[in-house]
C-alpha cells in the first residue's frame, strides 16, 4: 500500500477522537441548556460538563500530539 | 541498536500470533455458540419486555445491574497495574501490562453495554443525549464510562505501537493492518521520548478516572435513600472491591494463558508471588471496609437498615453472604498467608474464589436492599431466569472471545517493554538503589573506593 | 397556583378497596396473568396497605391504609431520573411521561415508598376490559413506568370545562377517582394551599401524618389516625 495512503488512513483512525471530543463537548453544551430552559437545578450539570469536557480535550491533544511526533521523525529522516 | 536486531529472542510472544492450534478453534466455537445463544434470548427480550426476566416488584434491578457492576469493577486491573505500578516504576509489571490493559477495554465494553440490556426501552435510548439530566447520578455514569474507555483505549494503544512496529517489520501477515496502526514508528529516539512523555501523562490521568467511574457506580446506590444502599462508605467500598476483583481476574487471565502460550519463562513463579501478595493485602481491605459497614449498621440498629441486615445474615440471604466471606476473606487470606499454598494452583483458587466472591457481593448488595422496602410489603422475591443467567454467560464468553481475538492480532506480553528490561533496566535500577543509600554516588568516586577496598 | 394534596381519614376507611378497583379502571392499568401476579407484578396504582396487626390470636385486627402515590414535595424519584420522564408540576402533582421514559428503573429503586409500577409484559386484556377503557387515559407500551397521577386527566377535562364556560376552577370540579368513588367519604381532596378547603384543615388536624415523614419527602397524602376504641 501506498506510503500517502496509510498516512491518509491513518488520519481518519486520529479524527475518531476529535469527533468523540467535540460530540461530548456538544452534548454537555446541550443538556446544560436544556437543563435551564427547564429550571433545573444547574451546579451539578455545570461542574461535571467543565471536567469531563477537559479530559476529553486533553486525550485528544495527547493522541495528537503523538500522531505528528511519530510522523515528525519520518519525514526528518527523509 | 534498534529493535531490528532482537527478533528472535522472544519468539515465544510472536508464537500465537502466528500459530493457531486445534484447541483454539474448538474453545472459540464453544463460546461463540454460548455468545449467540445469549444474543438469541435479548432479541427476545426485545420483543417479549423485560417480563421474560425474573424482575417484579420491589427487586426492579437484578441480573443485569448485578452483572454491570461486576464487569466493570474487574476493569480496575487495568489501572492498577498498568498505571499504579507504572507510576511506582516496579519493574515487575513488565509482562503483566499488556493482558492487563486488555481486560479493561473489554471489560468496559461488555460492561458498558449492560444498562442498555437492563433498560425496559432501549429504543428511546437518544434521549439521554436529547433530554438527559446530568444531576442523574447515571449520567454521571455515562460520562465516565465514557471518559474511562477512552481512556483506557488510549493507555492501551499507546504502549502497543512499539510492538506493532516489530510485527510490521516481520512483514507478512496482516502487514497493511500493522502499518496503519504503527503511525510510522521507527524506535528513534526522539520518538521515543515523545511516546513515554504521552505514556506518562496517561498514567497519570487514567487513574483518577478510574476511580470516580467505581465511586460514581457506587453513587447511583448510594445517592437513593434506601436502606443499605444509603451509606457514606459506598464510594471507597466499591473501588476497593473492584480492586480486588481486577486483581483476582487479572491472575486467572495469566494463569490461563500462561499454560496457553506457554509463556513460562516471562510470567515466573514471582509475578504470581507478588500479585497474590497485592491480592492478599487487598482482601484484607475487603474486609476491613465490609466490616465496617456491617457494624455501623448493626450497631445503630435502625428498624429499615436492621431488616435488610438481618436478611442478609441469617435470613433468605444468609447462604450467598456466608458463601461471599468464605470466597473472599476465609479462602483467599488461608491460601496467600501460607507459603506453602501460595503456589500456582493455590493463587489459582484464591482468585476464582475471590471473582465468584465479588459477583455474590454486588448480588449481596442490590438485591436484599430492594427485598426489604421501608414500607411494610410481603419481603420481595428474585429467582433469575433463563435470559438472565444466558446473558452473564454471553457475557462472559465474549471476554474471553475478546481475549482470544486479541491474542491473535497483538502480542500478549509487551515485548518492548521486555526487551528495554533486560538492556536498559537493570542500570536504571542500580543507579536507583544507589540514590537511595547514604553516601555520594558518583560512578567514578564508587569505583575508586571498590578497588581501594580490594 | 392551586397545591393539590390528599388526606385520607383512617377512622372512615373500612378497607373495602373501592378506591383500589375504581383507580384501576379509571387509568386503564393492566392486568396481568396470574403468574405474574404471583410474582410480584401485579399492577395496582392504589393498593391496601397492611401496615401492622393489632391484638392477639383469634382477634387480630390487621390495620389497613389505602396507600397512592404520595405526591411528595420534595420527591426522591425526580431526582434520579436521567431523561426528565418524571418531574414535579407547578401544581403539585408528580408527573410523569409514558413516551419519555427508557424503563430503567432507577425512580422505582428510589422512591421509598415503593409506590411506581412497571409494565413488564404487554398482556393480551379481556374483552371486557378492553370495551371499557377510559378513552381520556393513554395506555402504556411496554417498558416504561406508571404511577397514580391524582387523575390529572381529570384535572385536564375540569380546566377545559370551566374556560369554555368562562369561569374559575371550583372545589369539587376536579376530584379523582378514588375520591369519589368511597363509599365513606374517608379521602378527602382539594388545593393544600386554599386554607380555607376542607383538604388543608384536615391536614392540619392533630391527627394528622405522613408516612416516612422524617425522610424528609413532604408527603402531599396524609393520613388522619383512627381512634383507638377502648374496649
Amino acid at each position: 500500500m501506498k506510503e500517502r495512503k496509510i498516512y491518509f488512513i491513518q488520519l481518519v483512525t486520529l479524527s475518531f477522537n476529535w469527533v468523540l471530543a467535540v460530540s461530548v463537548t456538544w452534548w454537555f453544551v446541550h443538556l446544560v441548556r436544556v437543563a435551564h430552559e427547564l429550571n433545573d437545578t444547574q451546579t451539578a450539570s455545570i461542574s461535571i460538563s467543565i471536567v469531563a469536557i477537559t479530559i476529553f480535550w486533553i486525550l485528544s491533544g495527547v493522541l495528537t500530539y503523538v500522531f505528528f511526533s511519530l510522523h515528525k521523525q519520518e519525514r526528518v529522516q527523509e | 541498536m534498534t529493535y531490528r536486531d532482537m527478533n528472535d529472542e522472544d519468539e515465544t510472544l510472536f508464537k500465537p500470533i502466528y500459530q493457531t492450534g486445534k484447541n483454539f478453534y474448538i474453545l472459540a466455537a464453544i463460546f461463540s455458540t454460548v455468545f449467540l445463544i445469549g444474543i438469541g434470548l435479548y432479541i427476545r427480550q426485545l420483543v417479549l419486555g423485560l417480563g421474560v426476566t425474573g424482575m417484579n416488584e420491589p427487586v426492579t434491578w437484578a441480573f443485569y445491574i448485578v452483572d454491570f457492576v461486576f464487569f466493570i469493577g474487574i476493569s480496575h486491573a487495568g489501572t492498577l497495574i498498568s498505571a499504579i505500578l507504572r507510576l511506582s516504576k516496579a519493574e515487575w509489571r513488565r509482562p503483566i501490562t499488556r493482558m492487563a490493559e486488555v481486560i479493561t477495554g473489554i471489560v468496559l465494553a461488555i460492561g458498558g453495554l449492560h444498562p442498555i440490556i437492563d433498560l425496559g426501552r432501549p429504543d428511546r435510548i437518544m434521549h439521554l443525549f436529547e433530554r438527559g439530566r446530568l444531576q442523574s447520578p447515571l449520567l454521571w455514569d455515562v460520562t465516565s464510562i465514557t471518559a474511562y474507555f477512552t481512556a483506557s483505549t488510549i493507555y492501551l494503544y499507546l504502549p502497543l505501537i512499539p510492538d506493532i512496529a516489530l510485527l510490521r517489520d516481520r512483514g507478512g501477515k496482516l502487514e497493511n493492518l500493522y502499518k496503519i496502526l504503527a503511525w510510522g514508528y521507527k524506535g528513534t529516539p526522539e520518538q521515543k521520548h515523545a511516546l513515554e512523555k504521552a505514556i506518562n501523562i496517561l498514567m497519570v490521568m487514567v487513574i483518577p478516572i478510574a476511580v470516580s467511574v467505581h465511586t460514581i457506580i457506587a453513587w447511583i446506590f448510594g445517592m437513593t435513600l434506601q436502606p443499605g444502599w444509603h451509606s457514606t462508605i459506598f464510594g471507597p467500598y466499591f473501588v476497593v472491591g473492584a480492586i480486588y476483583s481486577g486483581i483476582a481476574a487479572l491472575l486467572i487471565v495469566m494463569i490461563v494463558f500462561r499454560k496457553a502460550y506457554h509463556f513460562e519463562d516471562y510470567l515466573k513463579e514471582i509475578h504470581f508471588q507478588y500479585l497474590g501478595t497485592l491480592l492478599l493485602i487487598m482482601s484484607l481491605l475487603w474486609t476491613y471496609f465490609t466490616f465496617a459497614e456491617y457494624l455501623t449498621a448493626f450497631y445503630g440498629h435502625e428498624p429499615a437498615e436492621m431488616r435488610v441486615f438481618f436478611y442478609k445474615f441469617n435470613g433468605g440471604y444468609a447462604p450467598f453472604f456466608w458463601l461471599m466471606v468464605f470466597c473472599n476473606f476465609i479462602l483467599p487470606v488461608v491460601i496467600l498467608s501460607n507459603r506453602r499454598l501460595k503456589k500456582l494452583p493455590g493463587i489459582l483458587m484464591a482468585s476464582i474464589a475471590v471473582v465468584i466472591g465479588m459477583w455474590l457481593e454486588r448480588l449481596i448488595i442490590i438485591i436484599p436492599t430492594l427485598a426489604n422496602p421501608r414500607l411494610p410489603y410481603p419481603t420481595g422475591v428474585y429467582i433469575p431466569s433463563l435470559t438472565e443467567i444466558s446473558l452473564f454467560a454471553a457475557a462472559v464468553s465474549a471476554f474471553v472471545l475478546g481475549f482470544m481475538g486479541f491474542s491473535k492480532l497483538f502480542p500478549l506480553i509487551s515485548i518492548w517493554e521486555i526487551k528495554e528490561g533486560r538492556l536498559q533496566s537493570v542500570h536504571e535500577v542500580s543507579a536507583r538503589l544507589r540514590e537511595y543509600l547514604p553516601g555520594r554516588h558518583d560512578e567514578k568516586q564508587v569505583e575508586a573506593t571498590l578497588k581501594a577496598e580490594i | 397556583m392551586p397545591k393539590y394534596g390528599m388526606v385520607i381519614d383512617l377512622n372512615k376507611c373500612t378497607s373495602c378497596q373501592a378506591c383500589v378497583t375504581a383507580c384501576k379502571l379509571e387509568n386503564n392499568v393492566q392486568i396481568v396473568p396470574i403468574e405474574d401476579a404471583i410474582n410480584g407484578r401485579a399492577m395496582f396504582w392504589m393498593k391496601m396497605l397492611t401496615m401492622e396487626y393489632d391484638g392477639d390470636y383469634p382477634d387480630i385486627k390487621p390495620k389497613a391504609l389505602p396507600r397512592n402515590c404520595m405526591q411528595c414535595d420534595e420527591p426522591p424519584c425526580i431526582k434520579v431520573c436521567p431523561v426528565r420522564a418524571t418531574y414535579k408540576r407547578d401544581d403539585g402533582i408528580v408527573a410523569q411521561i409514558y413516551p419519555q421514559c427508557i424503563g430503567c428503573r432507577y425512580c422505582m429503586a428510589n422512591c421509598p415508598y415503593t409506590v411506581k409500577v412497571f409494565n413488564w409484559h404487554k398482556t393480551e386484556q379481556p374483552q371486557e376490559i378492553e370495551k371499557s377503557y377510559n378513552p381520556d387515559v393513554s395506555v402504556r407500551p411496554k417498558g416504561v413506568v406508571e404511577k397514580c397521577t391524582f387523575c390529572v386527566h381529570r384535572l385536564q377535562i375540569a380546566q377545559e370545562k370551566a374556560k369554555a364556560e368562562h369561569r374559575g376552577l371550583e372545589p369539587g370540579d376536579y376530584v379523582p377517582a378514588c375520591v369519589e368513588v368511597c363509599p365513606v367519604s374517608a379521602i378527602l381532596f382539594g388545593d393544600l394551599d386554599d386554607p380555607q378547603s376542607d383538604v388543608s384543615k384536615a391536614s392540619r388536624d392533630y391527627r394528622a401524618f405522613g408516612l416516612l415523614e422524617e425522610l424528609g419527602t413532604v408527603p402531599k397524602v396524609r393520613y388522619l389516625n383512627a381512634i383507638e376504641s377502648e374496649e
